[in-house]
């Protein structure tokens, strides 16, 4: 199966580096453990691969993975929008999120409406983590991310372009669809969902 | 002022953050109830609704009252409430006639943001929804005396403001007194249940009295 692929390949990227920076004995010896992590690859052949691995761990950057991003329909004249989607992290390190923006708006931001006391307050967030395996999601009266200043008129079946900014560096574009509240996508099972943030 | 006198606390869904308020009605179980024993009495206001009309008492009169703390510039919550207000009223429109249903009645705490946009705001949600909004002092008059809370934050860098609030739906009866106190989530199901029950019982009260 591809995933368990990807996966093994994954566990090994850190042997890859190592392999890149240290000695030929460092080399045989990350080679060696990569063996006993049943990659299919001679000894002799793995430094040879270096090239290959690099490529495998560019490819890796993009283990989180998005779905159902959409932008409620907002009441015209608005200068807050909101959107909302679910990050997977498919990877088998913890990622997270540590920017948001959109060519649309002004600025955008990682934001988690909260409750106290019955008060609901928003808090601004400096990231947002996945945990390897695990996936986020981004829902009403909860995380969102926070659009401030549209640059044009919002209209249904439009779309918002978000890119997210990950703390490998690396970038997630998105397109949320941008729809009524009554069409959104059902909200997740939270039962299984794991989660974490920081804030600002 | 508002006692918790009966706590109808059937199931809290939220996991951890309280992040599980899903969609309109998606979770069952979850409306919590805390209703004032007797029905409290509306404090003073002079308010004035999206239409620049004097917004008095007497509106709240012969009528029941979904009432609902907010700000325009808010994105997450205050839309997902009165979205939800929305499906109950909806749900509602199916068992009681129509000058039976309750008005909606968004009670909007940023006045210098919220006025030039409240009309179009409310009627996004639904032609029927009233705004009504004032000056600080009114709306703090309001606001505290129906037992809400709002509070506005320090402006950024780009004059920019967070507002935090009551999330909760305060219920007036016909008798312009306040009869309950809804709190997040509110499942629209079980809120529709929640005022058809209510207006029964409150009709019935008025009969034997």
């Amino acid at each position: 199966m591809t995933r368990s692929v990807s996966n093994s390949r994954l566990a090994n990227s850190r042997l890859a580096n190592s392999c890149l920076a240290n000695s030929r004995l460092g080399c045989l010896a990350g080679a060696a453990l990569a063996v006993l992590a049943a990659v299919p690859l001679a000894p002799a052949q793995a430094c040879e691969a270096h090239a290959a691995y690099k490529t495998e761990i560019a490819e890796a950057k993009s283990a989180v993975m998005a779905m159902d991003a959409w932008v409620p329909l907002a009441p015209p004249g608005l200068k807050a929008h909101a959107a909302y989607l679910v990050l997977m992290n498919h990877g088998t390190e913890a990622r997270a999120v540590t920017a948001v923006s959109s060519p649309q708006y002004k600025h955008a931001m990682l934001h988690l409406s909260s409750m106290k006391n019955g008060v609901a307050m928003m808090q601004h967030l400096a990231q947002v983590d996945i945990p390897a395996g695990g996936k986020v999601a981004f829902e009403p009266h909860g995380l969102h991310i926070m659009l401030m200043g549209p640059k044009g008129p919002q209209a249904e079946g439009g779309t918002v372009d978000l890119a997210f900014t990950l703390d490998d560096g690396s970038t997630l574009e998105v397109a949320a669809k941008v729809m009524k509240r009554a069409d959104a996508p059902a909200p997740m099972d939270h039962g299984a969902m794991g989660h974490g943030h920081k804030g600002m | 002022m508002i006692r918790p006198l009966s706590f109808i606390f059937v199931l809290i869904a939220a996991v951890g953050f309280g992040m599980s308020w899903g969609a309109a009605g998606a979770q069952a179980g979850a409306l919590r109830v805390v209703e004032p024993d007797p029905p409290a009495a509306l404090p003073e206001f002079a308010l004035k609704d999206h239409r620049g009309k004097p917004f008095t008492a007497e509106r709240f009169k012969g009528k029941w009252t979904l009432l609902s703390i907010g700000f325009t510039s808010c994105p997450d919550v205050c839309p997902f409430v009165l979205s939800n207000l929305d499906a109950v009223v909806t749900q509602l429109s199916v068992r009681v006639r129509p000058d039976n249903l309750p008005q909606v009645i968004f009670v909007a705490v940023d006045p210098k943001r919220d006025a030039p946009v409240l009309g179009e705001y409310v009627r996004h949600f639904n032609d029927d929804y009233l705004g009504v909004t004032g000056s600080h002092e009114e709306l703090k008059k309001f606001v505290e005396g129906i037992d809400g809370f709002y509070r506005l934050g320090k402006p950024d860098k780009d004059g920019e403001y967070e507002v935090q609030h009551s999330a909760s739906v305060i219920v007036v009866g016909p008798d312009a007194r306040i009869h309950a106190k809804l709190s997040p989530p509110l499942p629209a199901g079980e809120v529709a249940e929640y005022i058809a029950q209510k207006r029964i019982l409150f009709a019935r009260e008025q009969r034997t009295n």
